[in-house]
């Protein structure tokens, strides 16, 4: 997904995981640690604490966060986990449209490439 | 993958490629693609350059994060940046945003049309003179409403929320052939049921004799003097390294990459508006989502989205739709993270995201910024802040009369409310413009036409003033906003142009 951003927007974004990564650093509770150092409690703690700003970093934060938790819900274990399940839907209502509607949908289609009347 | 006779991607292009043709059209979407197919029926030599790749429907799923990375121009994240900032998206895909759209199709109202006329200085765009392209748009995309059987209970909700409150709601008009509600229109529909560009106009033009190049970027309109010759580009190569070149001399060309990429290619090509008004004047229709907390089971992804338009407040510039998301984007809007945000998600099935689609009335700019490419500028005014609050207010009413038990609103750091009268007593206090959490498909304006070249960028037709063969066939042409989804208008807009376009290239002597 990273790669698929603007150039800018990819240089920002790496620029924030460094920038969040290291500034965890000169974070009270963090004595010192990196980001992925922390353990969890610091580490929402510190999240809390950046995304409570205003401004760019708080900005940076914000993005770099719905990065990550749009490919923590594009995992199929944790989409089922909520009930999500596409698939088989799409394939049921798939069957359903040919079923019901197979002659009109081919007849649509046909007249995709016809010429128009005069 | 059956890859239709006369496109061609990057890798069947091993070497630089130099074509003659009549036309060349830059961009495959509603008004590329159905320029394509009017001039290719008419017998003229048709080339189009998409910059995305071809992905034909069989290759849509319901992975969403997969869908903006090969459909959506930078994943889906457009920035427009102020204060504050909206995020937009622009397919990029042969189809271009049509792909991934709705596909929700509505007549250009008349009382825009009245004042693109009276106000913009447009010439042959009363509802009369438009009667026939849009009643042509509708016949070859089959807009018609839903199946009954594919509306879904989000959009069952709000329309009962509505219609407790006594308010005026439509059933929405969709390029379709009996959808069948799988609620993966903005991923690609896998059906080809939603009749986008790349199911109808594309084919369309490509057996009627046009060429298509994919995986192409257009780098530049090329001039003799002030007339265009051509364009050229480059394909890209996966992971976007740099391919051959493409060279294509013509004797028109037709820019159709949406409102913010035609205007960056205009500029980077070197062309200039007299009015001044090349890459101004965007308008983007800002939406917000309201994510209401329903007892029962929605299931929000069982059904088509967008079933019905609350137009009760259209006067006041306000249309409300329901619109399930899928879990990767409803998850980046909720407002929380670590086990907050999974105890919201772990409702997900009884969630409700519905929101205002708002008629702007300030406007933006696209520039293309040194080092940093196309960058595009968005300042919402007052007035349109205050219309997204109330939209947002009318929407959770709607909802809490259709049994909401608690929602979050698009405003950073709002609380969590609870009961209508939460809700009313919080946005009756002022909502800071920067919180405003805004999104935006529908982008306009930054070449708009008008008869006065000191006002527009193109003439009635879009014909770009003062520039032989240079034409615009996308939403840039409008005036200002459509209020509604705009779509048909850019079809019936490119038909128009189109027929015009053939009947000068008729009377023109040959050369």
């Amino acid at each position: 997904m990273h790669g698929a951003l603007a150039p800018a927007a990819r240089k920002a974004l790496t620029a924030a995981i460094l920038a969040l990564d290291q500034g965890a650093r000169l974070y009270p509770r963090s004595r010192g640690r990196c980001f992925t150092r922390l353990d969890d409690q610091v580490a929402e703690a510190y999240v809390r604490a950046l995304l409570a700003r205003r401004g760019v970093a708080a900005e940076l934060v914000r993005r770099l966060r719905g990065l990550v938790v749009m490919c923590y819900y594009e995992l199929p274990v944790v989409q089922r986990e909520i009930g999500f399940d596409p698939a088989p839907y799409i394939a049921a209502v798939s069957r359903r449209r040919l079923e019901s509607y197979g002659p009109q949908i081919r007849a649509g289609e046909a007249a995709v490439t016809a010429r128009d009347q005069p | 993958m059956n890859v239709p006779s006369g496109l061609a991607g990057q890798g069947d292009v091993p070497a630089d490629l130099r074509l003659d043709c009549d036309a060349v059209i830059v961009g495959s979407g509603a008004g590329g693609a159905t320029m394509a197919a009017e001039l290719a029926e008419a017998g003229l030599d048709v080339i189009v350059v998409e910059e995305g790749g071809y992905h034909p429907t069989e290759s849509f799923t319901a992975e969403s994060v997969r869908a903006l990375r090969t459909l959506y121009r930078d994943g889906g994240g457009g920035m427009a940046l102020g204060r504050p900032s909206v995020l937009f998206a622009e397919g990029r895909c042969v189809g271009g945003s049509t792909v991934v759209n709705g596909g929700m199709s509505w007549r250009t109202p008349a009382r825009v049309l009245e004042r693109w006329s009276a106000a913009d200085g447009v010439q042959a765009i009363s509802e009369r003179e438009m009667d026939p392209y849009f009643t042509r748009a509708e016949s070859r995309h089959s807009v018609g409403l839903q199946d009954p059987e594919t509306i879904g209970r989000d959009s069952e909700l709000l329309q009962a929320g509505a219609a407790a409150k006594g308010w005026a709601i439509v059933a929405n008009r969709r390029g379709q052939l009996h959808c069948a509600g799988t609620n993966n229109c903005n991923s690609g529909c896998p059906t080809g049921a939603k009749r986008s560009m790349l199911v109808t106009s594309v084919p369309r033009a490509l057996a009627l004799g046009a060429r298509l190049f994919a995986d192409c970027r257009v780098d530049r309109v090329t001039r003799a003097g002030r007339t265009v010759t051509g364009v050229t580009g480059h394909f890209v190569r996966p992971g976007g390294r740099r391919g051959p070149g493409l060279t294509v001399r013509a004797r028109t060309v037709i820019v159709a990459g949406g409102a913010i990429q035609t205007p960056a290619l205009l500029a980077r090509s070197g062309l200039r508006s007299a009015s001044g008004q090349l890459g101004r004047n965007l308008s983007l229709h800002p939406n917000a989502t309201v994510i209401a907390f329903f007892d029962e089971d929605v299931t929000g992804w069982h059904g088509v989205h967008q079933a019905f338009q609350v137009r009760e407040f259209m006067a006041e510039g306000l249309v409300l739709t329901a619109q399930n998301l899928p879990p990767p984007t409803l998850a980046a809007l909720m407002p929380a993270h670590g086990r907050e945000l999974g105890e919201l998600m772990a409702d997900y099935n009884r969630i409700v995201t519905a929101g205002p689609l708002v008629t702007d009335t300030g406007t933006g700019r696209v520039r293309n910024v040194p080092g940093l490419g196309t960058q595009v500028f968005y300042q919402l005014t007052d007035a349109d802040a205050a219309r997204v609050v109330r939209g947002v207010e009318l929407t959770g009413q709607a909802l809490f009369a259709a049994g909401a038990r608690r929602m979050l609103l698009p405003f950073d750091g709002a609380p969590e409310v609870r009961s209508p009268g939460q809700l009313r007593d919080l946005l009756a206090r002022p909502v800071p413009k920067r919180s405003i959490q805004l999104y935006s498909i529908h982008l306009m304006g930054t070449a708009r036409m008008s008869e006065d070249a000191r006002r527009g960028v193109t003439d009635s037709y879009g014909a770009f003033h003062g520039v032989p063969g240079l034409f615009v066939a996308d939403a840039s042409l409008f005036p200002g906003p459509t209020g509604i989804n705009p779509m048909e208008t850019v079809i019936a807009l490119a038909m128009r142009n189109a027929r015009q376009l053939i009947e000068v290239a008729g009377r023109r002597p040959a050369g």
